[in-house]
């Protein structure tokens, strides 16, 4: 029974097995659990497990089933980033700051999932304040990587995709500042979605960079990706930030694949690549040309300044968001402060880590009178110029494709000692937090043995077409569905 | 641009923080690489290009100036390091 579960990891089979009664949410929850005891504690995806009250919620939600309830993720279980507030339960963001902070409310995502009825099993691991790519960060220890433990999970969301790849958990909840849900889903093997910006409330998701931030989902499939963002898409007043924009459920639309569609490949970007990432990328990408897409050479001439212009505006607005935390009102105050002044800079000092520290210093220092003008607002203008580059792209394609990283993952502390390097690896993914695009990371061939991401970016609020080209290559491929030997 | 100690105190006094010894110095030297890496975007014309707050264009809503939600007072100071009466305490300040 149990190999059979994690066999069927996907939410489409889960839900169809729950269903037809084959599988009840108790037997499921339990599996997981069991895999999180047996597993976890060498991977540190969670930080956070409430085993016991998802097993009661489990026993619910096979009873509402038996009385003929039709939610078709109801008693499947999931995990939520550390950073989603959940009501009664920790929510720490990885930092020492929030290690005794519990929300007094629900995020919307949470409350979205609850509503379909999925069960949350607890709370997955990231770099503090998701400011990372390699899940080094969090005070929490690091995330290892479930296909080669020396290395890491990639970051922010690494619990999350460390949860999904070892088949803790069928799918987990992710945000997105710079890559934190691409990054992590290429290295770990798995699909990881961006939705545009303003798609998914972030309603009581813990601050990052306000223009940035976006909620998003780990899964197996594009399948399930699409059920998820079914559930979590929707106009929240809460945000004011919160889109309008219509959604169609993608599911009956995803048949339709990749036919016809222009996928456009920004050749100058990929001199970077080594021989066997390049390969890897054109393999994916000429699976995508076999169905019937048509791959076209364009320019994306301001891209190579996406990193430099990122690290500009996000540590600018990190440096503003994380001013609330000063000891007062929630998250970690000092012994015996002997003023006011004192108890700001000791519990700021004791309960940042020093990556928070120095992007807090980096935005202070581009904000700050004299610097405005030459860091902040310029990074902006030319994020400008990087958005209008998609839009006349968008002109001519429907989907770009590049690879999600600059290689697959890399050894735990191998680039702590230098952040230029460590900054360099979300060269393929800032882009489309600058332009507000959705976007999604698929497995292509593994590279050296260990997982490779294709990434695809559309125009805003075109997550369909994303869908259904990922949905396309993982029908004609398998590389989404490899499991790392450390977790069988 | 560079960061010298002199500019890095001001800084972590604007941000209410401080720096171990071994903090100072990876910081300090740190700050010359990644200030290097943003730098690059100084060569971009874009001189006549208005900034881009938000990235996808779309109106912010403006809500009705009313309350339409009750606080949770006593919920929302369970959270908190120190409260006396309904207030949160700190140390004194006058």
């Amino acid at each position: 029974m149990t190999e059979d579960i994690s066999a069927s990891f996907s939410l489409t089979q889960l839900s169809h097995k729950l269903k037809t009664g084959e599988l009840s949410s108790e037997q499921l929850v339990t599996h997981c659990l069991n895999r999180i005891d047996k597993y976890d504690q060498p991977v540190n995806a969670f930080i956070t497990v409430t085993g016991e009250q998802a097993l009661s919620e489990a026993k619910q939600a096979d009873r509402r089933r038996r009385q003929g309830d039709p939610r078709p993720l109801l008693g499947i279980p999931i995990a939520h980033k550390d950073l989603f507030c959940t009501q009664g339960t920790l929510t720490s963001c990885g930092s020492r700051m929030l290690a005794n902070f519990v929300a007094p409310y629900d995020a919307t995502v949470v409350n979205r999932c609850r509503a379909a009825g999925l069960i949350s099993l607890g709370k997955t691991n990231m770099d503090e304040f998701a400011m990372g790519c390699s899940n080094e960060t969090s005070f929490f220890g690091p995330v290892n990587n479930p296909w080669d433990m020396a290395r890491t999970a990639g970051g922010s969301s690494g619990g999350s995709a460390a949860a999904v790849a070892a088949d803790l958990v069928p799918v987990a909840t992710a945000s997105d500042t710079g890559g934190s849900i691409r990054l992590p889903a290429a290295f770990c093997g798995r699909t990881g979605f961006k939705p545009t910006y303003g798609r998914i409330s972030r309603y009581g998701m813990v601050a990052f960079a306000s223009s940035l931030d976006q909620a998003g989902v780990i899964a197996r499939e594009v399948e399930d990706i699409a059920q998820m963002l079914n559930c979590l898409v929707g106009h929240d007043k809460r945000d004011s930030t919160s889109s309008r924009m219509p959604w169609t459920d993608p599911l009956p639309l995803m048949q339709k694949g990749c036919q016809k569609m222009r996928i456009g490949i920004p050749v100058a970007l990929l001199d970077r690549l080594d021989g066997d990432c390049r390969k890897s990328f054109e393999t994916a990408v000429a699976v995508l040309q076999e169905l019937d897409a048509e791959l076209v050479d364009i320019e994306l001439p301001h891209a190579h300044y996406g990193v430099a212009i990122y690290h500009v505006i996000a540590p600018a607005e990190a440096s503003a968001n994380l001013s609330r935390y000063d000891g007062v009102r929630y998250g970690h105050r000092c012994d015996s402060p002997k003023d006011l002044e004192d108890l700001y800079i000791r519990s700021r000092t004791e309960g940042f880590g020093f990556e928070v520290k120095r992007r807090i210093l980096t935005g202070t220092y581009v904000l700050s009178a004299g610097y405005a003008d030459a860091y902040y607002r310029r990074a902006q203008s030319i994020r400008r110029l990087i958005r209008d580059d998609f839009e006349k792209a968008f002109d001519r394609v429907q989907l770009v494709a590049t690879p999600t990283t600059i290689g697959p993952a890399f050894k735990k502390g191998e680039k702590l000692q230098d952040p230029v390097a460590m900054y360099q690896q979300d060269a393929f993914t800032v882009l489309a937090n600058l332009a507000g695009l959705p976007c999604i990371s698929t497995p292509a061939p593994p590279v050296a043995g260990l997982p490779y991401g294709l990434h695809l970016q559309a125009r805003p609020f075109d997550e369909i077409s994303l869908l259904q080209a990922g949905h396309a290559l993982q029908q004609h491929t398998q590389w989404h569905r490899q499991t790392p030997e450390t977790a069988t | 641009m560079s960061l010298d100690s002199q500019l890095l105190d001001h800084l972590l006094f604007l941000s209410r923080m401080e720096l171990s010894e071994n903090e100072r110095k990876l910081i300090l030297q740190d700050f010359e690489r990644t200030l290097a890496m943003i730098d690059v975007m100084h060569a971009a014309n874009c001189d006549s290009v208005p900034p881009l707050e938000n990235p996808v264009s779309q109106t912010l809503e403006l809500r009705a100036d009313e309350q339409t939600e009750e606080v949770d007072r006593e919920a929302l100071q369970q959270m908190a390091p120190e409260v006396t009466n309904g207030l949160y305490r700190v140390p004194r300040v006058i």
